[in-house]
């Protein structure tokens, strides 16, 4: 059983409580993520996190009997530093669903629609003022392996044109209410902390980067 | 008694009236006739003079920056355009100094990119990228929304205008929008005389400038707006300093290197120095830097490629004249857009 028992733990109590609510569970190493926690990665360097900021949208549930779709599209934002933005869909029983495929980011029609309300307030960072657009993810903190005197790492993940239209598709088993985010998956031999620890432009390296954030969802 | 009754009426219904009368102050934007239509989202933000007068008082405010000392009108006076006079590049904050000219601001409701590299794609959008770039206003959202709630004037403004005691980002920057969007520049002498006002005529040097305009220029500064969202390279060599490549910063595409926003001409007389950076001083020298291209530069845009601007003094000054006769005065000098608060 390679799920720490905490998550586990943090999963069913919230199973209980919110039956029919869907959760993202950012995981370092299966273990809930927090934010300023040092974890090591595979080669024994320090991590820690102090942002993490991510854009869902166009969710599409299976359902289990029918197998028909259940489209939202909507734009979600998830903050891990405020647990309001963990929880979505509150009135979906999520039970009756076998997986759910969604958007990591936002699609170029989001990002030039010109809303600047509710999930796309300027106010929740995630806004680019001189390049119109939102940052699909934010990922900030610290590292050993950043050989800079402050060790501090930070990217800023978007893009909407070609050819690094860089929001990706994720298609994940519902088996729980929850979805787990393993993030040392990125960081065990993608990101090479040592060459890339600001980003801050759209382009190849945010769509490489986000492309295997995707693949961390389980 | 039913006398009285209706006076009672009456006299409710003229408090009625005239407190709506004083609700519907009309903005000043307004379609020209022949114009094409807006790209502005008039529905996302419908015009209410209520809203232009707040958006007004917040563009000449220095509120918006961090040390309350830059407004929008620094950069943008209504005199110069709505350009900054006589600075090549932007002040900010503390002395900061920008990397672009600041351009005039005119008939942006019927334009879909903004700023000289066309990174921002939406008017409202845009009031964003000054109040927070470091080297303009430097002022985080967080901080000005405080600022304005704490603010008995704007926080009872927004109220009145939005409903709202929540002041958020897209509250201010729709209310920057009524303002920025009714400044309809329509009514140089180039209109008249397009439109006949008045037996308006061209004298004889500004025809002759506008038929070299037509054939050196027009394919670029297409009329009735003489710029747009076009992106050209017009043969200045990369800054030294600047490193400033345009285009290239928002695309990525290295075939966009060096190419910048086609400027509006209009009131061009009045909105100098002249290109993104500002490099050049006078509209004389400006035509002379167009006279004077290397036309085998293959990166030079194919429209001055094809038809290589080559002019004598005589036609030089031709063309100066009509480029005046794009000086929209009472535009200028519209009482509607000049220095204005909340009371």
């Amino acid at each position: 059983m390679k799920v720490a028992f905490h998550l586990f733990l943090v999963s069913f109590l919230f199973s209980i409580a919110c039956y029919g609510q869907l959760r993202i569970i950012p995981s370092w190493d299966n273990k809930a993520l927090e934010l300023e926690q040092v974890y090591l990665t595979e080669n024994n360097y320090s991590i820690s996190f102090s942002t993490l900021k991510m854009y869902f949208s166009d969710f599409r549930f299976r359902e289990k009997l029918s197998g028909g779709i259940t489209e939202i599209d909507t734009l979600i934002f998830y903050d891990l530093a405020d647990s309001s933005t963990h929880v979505f869909f509150k009135n979906l029983e999520i039970s009756n669903y076998d997986d759910v495929s969604f958007t990591l980011g936002l699609d170029s029609s989001k990002n030039v629609s010109g809303e600047l309300e509710n999930a796309y307030d300027p106010l929740l960072g995630m806004h680019w003022a001189w390049n119109t657009g939102y940052v699909n993810v934010k990922l900030a903190g610290k590292s050993s392996l950043v050989l800079t005197k402050t060790h501090d790492f930070e990217f800023h993940l978007g893009g909407y044109r070609f050819p690094y239209a860089s929001a990706q598709q994720v298609q994940v088993d519902l088996l729980d209410s929850y979805i787990q985010f393993e993030l040392s998956l990125l960081f065990s031999d993608v990101i090479s902390l040592k060459k890339t620890h600001h980003l801050m432009l759209p382009g190849k390296e945010a769509f490489l980067i986000l492309q295997e954030l995707a693949a961390c969802f389980n | 008694m039913k006398g009285s009754r209706f006076l009672l009426f009456a006299f409710c219904c003229c408090c009625v009236c005239s407190f709506t009368l004083k609700e519907l102050i009309p903005s000043p934007f307004y379609q020209p006739k022949a114009w094409p239509k807006p790209s502005y989202d008039f529905k996302g933000n419908p015009l209410d003079g209520e809203k232009f007068e707040l958006g007004r008082a917040l563009f000449y405010d220095p509120i918006l920056s961090r040390d309350s000392t830059i407004s929008c009108a620094s950069c943008h006076l209504q005199f110069t355009a709505f350009a900054h006079v006589d600075h090549p590049t932007s002040h900010g904050i503390e002395g900061r100094i920008g990397k672009r000219n600041a351009p005039g601001l005119a008939n942006l409701a019927w334009r879909k990119l903004f700023h000289w590299d066309g990174g921002v794609i939406n008017l409202n959008a845009q009031a964003i990228n000054p109040i927070t770039h470091v080297a303009e206003m430097d002022m985080r959202l967080d901080s000005l929304m405080y600022r304005l709630d704490r603010s008995p004037i704007y926080s009872a403004a927004f109220k009145r205008t939005f409903g709202t005691t929540d002041i958020r980002p897209f509250h201010l920057v729709k209310a920057l929008a009524q303002f920025t969007v009714s400044l309809v520049s329509a009514n140089s002498k180039y209109d008249k005389v397009m439109r006949a006002d008045d037996n308006q005529v061209f004298t004889e040097q500004e025809s002759k400038g506008m038929v070299l305009f037509t054939k050196f220029c027009a394919s670029c500064h297409k009329p009735p707006f003489f710029g747009g969202d076009d992106f050209k390279s017009n043969g200045l060599p990369l800054h030294p300093e600047l490193l400033d490549f345009g285009r290239m910063a928002i695309t990525g595409n290295k075939r966009d290197s060096l190419l910048f926003m086609v400027p509006t001409l209009r009131n061009i007389e009045y909105s100098f120095p002249y290109m993104h950076d500002g490099r050049i001083s006078k509209l004389k020298e400006v035509i002379k830097h167009y006279t004077l291209l290397d036309y085998s530069n293959p990166l030079l845009s194919k429209e001055l490629r094809k038809n290589p601007v080559r002019l004598s003094d005589n036609e030089q000054k031709d063309l100066l004249a009509f480029l005046k006769t794009l000086t929209d005065k009472t535009f200028l000098f519209d009482e509607r857009f000049k220095y204005a608060t909340l009371k």
